[in-house]
């Protein structure tokens, strides 16, 4: 049957993301500007609190801010955004039949597509402090961005699926996401951490994939064991994700 | 050959989620109450229906809104899984369970093709090879390159049809679809789908409109409160399924009734008030009836023999048209012919309150050739969805007998009553049209003792007269209860939508009195009983053109103003 190919899900995927694209900067002049603007704009915020009033110890600093604020706004409007992909779809969920979980897809690959956009300023961004991106790029950015979509579909699946049953799962992600990002080293390198709190900071599922991502991004390493137990949280997330997702699926026409 | 669709002992019930999407905090507030009412308060769509609908079938589904019918097709798309039993499918399927569910409004019209393709189960090559077919059909012209949010809701419909139709469903499912889209576009929409059908392809369609679904299914099924009533051909079905909310149609496909099938009807009519069983069948679509109500109702019926009309009586009936002809030698159809040229009609609605077989006179003097009729139990609030649907434009006469003051919104009713009528159609009304809320005055009442009295005068007097005048009371009750919309509204009311052609009186409080409480008594053959009513009836007629005597009926004649007016 047809439904069922892999070629059928592949032009599902695309033209959902490719109404996702369309749709998101529609009405608005500068597209897909914006989505550098915000984690400028904090890396900006950041740099003058942290560099020049508190006067952190990192070389680097604004460099050392963008190659984990990307990443990492990538993650935040993906999960932000999950909460309300399936109600915002509400009348295809209802009236079509079809995988839902893609549309979460869609979702998440559109935010990855802007991602991937920015990487041009953080490009930018090495020039500027004389530096050079490095070949190892060509295979740590497709293995982290792998790592990454799977776990920011684990998170969003179960966002979405819940925000149905309990609207106030909304609220919660808001504040969830504030937390984890304090408790994710983003602003500060992972060195500066006290060691009784590393186990804490390092049980953050996120922690090693995004220093991973500033090890590969700033220094061109990509630590094989990092990468490793990133994938696993990440497959971890997913599954628990996926289940909560699949435990409530048939219910999702009935709510909306 | 497997069949297409499989029902088999589906059972489905909604819990009521608004405790859980009203929030955690109130969730967990009120949580032992929570938990309980999500185990308790479900709503069952389904109660266990089976039927199996075969490849290359139309198979329609009609009911109430809420009987289960959308659910039905949500579980045939798949959009829900049933609680018990199955629901097995073959072959690709298309649902139009909502026209252009599945569009953005702000891509454009071959976006959304797309889009809507994709979502259906198709591949981006399938689609970009009926792209040109489908923005064909779909005549939208230059506007498929602008965004949705520009479309009229004509240009919507016609976009989700075609996108629909072409991407070669093995089963379609349409849901009310077939009620939007102009006259042209709309044929070629059953066009399309007997096309469909011709190749084999399997419909399932839920709509009101009785005749797209008449003439384009092979079979239905009519779904009531979660089951099936029936399942058969369209016609027999349908017919059945309108009795169930009071109307009896002689469908456009079929001879016209003959008067014995009229006469079979109205009797059917008598015994409904009888049996209790199929009046509560019947009285069911309009359930709002208070149990108040219920009880007054029991507390006056078995004390008056079932209540007659002047229709019945032919003395009444003569006074009754000499009053509103004017004219002893001229019958009431003569006149409606005579002095409005009301005559020669083809399709009528009767809404009778109490009044049966008031058509068969009608049609008799051939002012109208058939009639469609609805009985309307007490508590009508508006004209049935599906008959105002059903029948836009299609009358040319609607008759009205003693219905205005009972509907709950007359103004609604009246509207919907207009939008039925063709546009040179005529409403002929025979209302009380008295001061609103129907008092018996003082004079009425004592007028009204004296008569009874008179009646009465075989009987012993002295140990009867507490019960006349509980009798009598009783009476004014019931018409008060009767007339909760105030009557006096009843001729602004129809001024607002119609012309109102003609207003003659023919009867009045001593009129209702001998109609509901002396008629019975009466021996209709016997000259000086005859001459009693009569005198009676003009007299009143007298005492309320010196204004003594206030309640009064009348007919009137209104015609459908045309609309620009408004």
């Amino acid at each position: 049957m047809k439904k069922t190919s892999l070629e059928y899900y592949k032009d599902l995927v695309i033209v959902l993301t490719q109404k996702e694209l369309k749709v998101r900067y529609k009405r608005s002049f500068l597209g897909y500007l914006w989505s550098i603007a915000n984690p400028l704009a904090l890396a900006l915020v950041f740099f003058v609190a942290f560099k020049i009033f508190m006067k952190i110890p990192i070389e680097n600093y604004t460099l050392f801010l963008i190659a984990g604020l990307f990443p990492w706004q990538w993650f935040l409007n993906s999960v932000n955004s999950a909460a309300m992909v399936f109600i915002g779809n509400a009348t295809l969920i209802k009236k079509m039949h079809f995988r839902h979980d893609v549309l979460i897809v869609a979702t998440v690959l559109n935010d990855m597509l802007h991602f991937i956009l920015s990487i041009p300023v953080i490009i930018l961004f090495l020039f500027i402090y004389g530096m050079k991106p490095s070949a190892v790029w060509f295979i740590g950015i497709p293995v982290l961005l792998i790592i990454q979509f799977i776990i920011t579909m684990g998170f969003s699946l179960a966002i979405a699926a819940i925000n149905l049953f309990f609207r106030d799962i909304e609220r919660i992600v808001f504040i969830f996401t504030s937390l984890m990002f304090y408790m994710t080293p983003i602003i500060y390198s992972e060195a500066m951490v006290p060691s009784e709190y590393k186990t804490l900071i390092l049980s953050n599922p996120l922690s090693i994939l995004l220093i991973s991502w500033r090890n590969l991004l700033m220094h061109g390493v990509l630590d094989v064991k990092d990468s490793a137990l990133a994938f696993i949280y990440s497959v971890i997330v997913f599954a628990i994700g996926y289940l909560i997702y699949r435990k409530l699926k048939w219910r999702f026409a009935e709510v909306l | 050959m497997a069949p297409a669709v499989t029902f088999n002992a589906v059972y489905k019930e909604y819990p009521f989620y608004q405790h859980i999407t009203a929030g955690f905090k109130s969730f967990l507030f009120h949580l032992p109450r929570s938990i309980a009412s999500l185990k308790k308060t479900k709503f069952i769509a389904l109660k266990g229906i089976s039927f199996e609908v075969q490849q290359g079938e139309v198979f329609g589904i009609i009911g109430r809104n809420g009987s289960g019918k959308s659910t039905i097709l949500g579980l045939t798309a798949g959009v829900m899984q049933p609680d018990r039993g199955s629901v097995k499918t073959q072959g690709k399927i298309s649902s139009l369970l909502e026209l252009g569910a599945g569009f953005h409004p702000d891509l454009s019209g071959i976006e959304n093709i797309m889009l809507n393709g994709i979502l259906s189960g198709n591949t981006r090559a399938d689609m970009m090879k009926k792209m040109e077919q489908i923005i064909e059909f779909s005549e939208l012209g230059d506007f498929i390159y602008q965004p949705l949010r520009t479309y009229s809701s004509g240009m919507h419909a016609r976009l989700g049809f075609s996108v629909a139709v072409h991407i070669d469903p093995e089963i379609l499912l349409v849901d009310e679809a077939l009620a939007v889209g102009d006259l042209d576009f709309k044929g070629k929409c059953n066009r399309k789908m007997k096309e469909f059908t011709e190749s084999g392809a399997t419909i399932i369609i839920v709509s009101h409109d009785m005749p797209a679904i008449a003439e384009l299914c092979n079979r239905v099924a009519w779904i009531d409160n979660g089951t099936i009533m029936k399942i058969g051909s369209p016609i027999e079905v349908i017919k059945e399924y309108l009795h169930s909310l009071g109307i009896v149609l002689d469908l456009d496909e079929e001879e016209p009734l003959s008067e014995s099938e009229i006469e079979l009807v109205a009797g059917k009519y008598d015994t409904t008030q009888h049996s209790g069983d199929v009046s509560a069948l019947l009285a069911e679509p309009f359930d709002a009836r208070s149990p108040v109500d219920a009880i007054a109702h029991e507390m006056i019926s078995p004390a008056v023999p079932v209540p007659s009309s002047w229709w019945d009586s032919p003395i009444i009936m003569h006074q009754c048209e000499t009053f509103i002809t004017g004219n002893p030698e001229i019958s009431f159809y003569n006149y409606l012919k005579k002095e409005y040229s009301i005559a020669g009609l083809q399709k009528g609605l009767s809404i009778c309150n109490k009044l049966k077989g008031i058509e068969h006179n009608f049609r008799q003097y051939n002012t109208c050739r058939s009639f469609d009729i609805i009985d309307v139990p007490d508590a009508l609030d508006h004209l049935p969805q599906d008959i105002r649907e059903l029948k836009l434009n299609h009358y040319d006469i609607l008759l009205c007998v003693d219905v205005l003051g009972h509907v709950g919104d007359p103004g609604a009713f009246l509207k919907d009553a207009k939008a039925i009528l063709k546009d040179d159609g005529f409403i002929i009304a025979l209302e009380y049209i008295g001061p609103a809320y129907f008092q018996w005055t003082e004079q009425e009442i004592g007028v009204a003792d004296m008569l009874y009295k008179a009646f009465n005068n075989h009987s012993d007097l002295s140990a009867n007269s507490d019960q006349q005048s509980a009798n009598i009371s009783v009476l004014s009750n019931e018409r008060n209860r009767a007339t909760a919309v105030s009557s006096e509204t009843v001729i602004p009311m129809l001024q607002k939508r119609f012309d109102i052609v003609a207003v003659r009186y023919f009867g009045g409080p001593l009129y209702d009195l001998i109609l509901n409480r002396i008629l019975h008594r009466l021996d209709q053959t016997n000259e000086k009983d005859v001459m009693l009513i009569k005198t009676i009836m003009q007299c009143e007629q007298i005492l309320i053109k010196n204004g003594i005597l206030k309640n009064q009926y009348a007919m009137i004649i209104g015609k459908k103003r045309k609309s620009h007016g408004e």
